[in-house]
């Protein structure tokens, strides 16, 4: 049986060390994000926060953001998320 | 990403570029929880108290404010600001427990003929002594007290802080047997009568009072000269009147409560008045209601006392008698008729009215005849 990342680097294409590294985001219920392996907080208040990851900006509006949790690598975050989207356009030839 | 069960302290950053020092302390391996931005230049965080140094030694010229500590932190500071009162608290109860376990007093309470020096010696040959703690099973011991005291009848124990309390019964003593007159069972008129054994105290159509003796023993002196008596016997028919008599009033004063009242309460040790409000009233007509209650009966016997007093006013009625004579006379019969024994045959039943200036009299009389036989 395949584990979860097996199953990832089936179907991403990458080596296994790559996608342990890669930036992962959770998102439940609109309520509950955890994002994995970003690089640095740039901006955070309560209703924007702004967190770098591997070659991007992913940028989170809503309301009521609280810092759940908050380590070297992952950060769990609690509110009510509105938008996420990434701050640069991500184009298929910078992805790879 | 649980929290252990580390102590934790709750901070509070001033200042700006509150972003970059979460990096630089994430990058540092310091875990955050619940971080908050109550304002733009204003940073509200859990974390390990462990982290609190590097936090004060890299915090630069952000203003730090630890707002509260959590965890076992918390509990040693407050253990060694208070330690004299735990300590202090620790003793206190540790001798309470101890000095409970003691006995400093024993109560020995239904006592008679018994003497207290015999209990009490009983006690110490069991191992029960005052001013020592003394171990014991409570039904052993009650049967020892019972095995090794004939005259005791009932024992019953109860350990009230340092205080035994025994609670005996003494056996009754036995009576001798001895031949007795036989005596009148109620007041009786003589019909007749027959005497086998005894002498006799009566005659025909003697009126006898409940008590009076009928026939007394024979008596003769045995070969070693005592004097011995024979047990009286016969047979004696008589009448006896049974009544029941009731008392009616033309006019009768009911008192009624007005509403107004007074209270007065006190609490007490035994009857030592410690607390509480005396009132007087002047109302010419009163019910006063008294309410005991005891509190507490363990080492101090605390008890509150309320009376309270209600102002009535009185209210004459007037009884008609002939609505209520038949209800009257039938719970007249009733009772008498109940203090009919089985062995009494009745005669007779008389009703008697008698009307006085203020009041009615209902006699119900009934006649019966008995025949005892001895």
């Amino acid at each position: 049986m395949l584990s979860y990342l097996d199953e990832l680097v089936d179907v991403a294409k990458l080596p296994l060390a790559e996608l342990k590294s890669a930036t992962t985001i959770s998102l439940v219920n609109s309520q509950i994000l955890l994002v994995n392996n970003y690089i640095k907080i740039l901006t955070y208040s309560d209703t924007y926060v702004a967190l770098k990851i591997k070659n991007n900006e992913l940028i989170i509006e809503g309301s009521n953001i609280q810092i759940k949790e908050l380590n070297k690598h992952d950060i769990l975050l609690q509110g009510y998320f509105n938008k996420l989207y990434f701050a640069k356009e991500v184009k298929p030839n910078e992805a790879k | 990403m649980k929290q252990s069960n580390n102590s934790y302290s709750k901070i509070s950053l001033t200042g700006l570029n509150l972003e970059n020092y979460i990096n630089v302390l994430k990058n540092n391996n310091i875990e955050l929880f619940n971080v908050e931005r109550p304002q733009y230049n204003q940073l509200r965080f859990i974390t390990k108290s462990s982290n609190l140094k590097y936090i004060n030694a890299t915090k630069g010229s952000l203003e730090l404010n630890v707002i509260k500590k959590i965890g076992y932190s918390n509990i040693k500071e407050f253990t060694i600001k208070n330690l004299g009162y735990i300590i202090g608290v620790i003793i206190s109860i540790i001798m309470l427990v101890v000095t409970n376990a003691f006995t400093f007093n024993i109560h020995i309470l239904g006592l008679e003929n018994v003497s207290k020096d015999t209990i009490l010696s009983s006690l110490q040959d069991y191992g029960i002594k005052t001013f020592k703690i003394n171990k014991f099973d409570k039904d052993d011991l009650i049967s020892y007290m019972l095995d090794n005291n004939s005259d005791l009848s009932l024992v019953s124990l109860k350990k009230v802080g340092t205080t035994l309390i025994f609670n005996i019964k003494e056996k009754s003593s036995k009576l001798p047997e001895t031949v007795t007159p036989y005596m009148a069972p109620d007041n009786m008129l003589i019909n007749d009568y027959s005497i086998h054994s005894g002498i006799s105290n009566i005659y025909i159509d003697k009126v006898v009072k409940k008590g009076e003796v009928l026939i007394y023993p024979e008596q003769y002196l045995d070969k070693e000269g005592n004097l011995q008596l024979i047990e009286p016997k016969g047979t004696i028919n008589a009448t006896i009147w049974h009544t029941a008599t009731d008392t009616i009033m033309k006019e009768d004063t009911i008192y009624e409560r007005t509403g107004n009242k007074v209270t007065s309460y006190s609490y007490s040790i035994g009857d030592w008045k410690i607390l509480g409000v005396d009132r007087t009233h002047e109302y010419e007509y009163v019910e006063e209601v008294v309410y005991n209650k005891d509190i507490s009966n363990t080492l101090i016997p605390l008890k509150y006392t309320s009376t309270i007093y209600y102002e009535t006013t009185p209210i004459v009625i007037q009884n008609d008698f002939n609505s209520i004579k038949d209800e009257i006379i039938a719970n007249l019969e009733s009772v008498v008729y109940n203090k009919v024994a089985i062995d009494e045959n009745i005669q007779d039943k008389v009703i008697d009215i008698v009307e006085l200036d203020d009041r009615y009299i209902v006699n119900v009389y009934l006649e019966c005849t008995i025949t005892i036989n001895i």
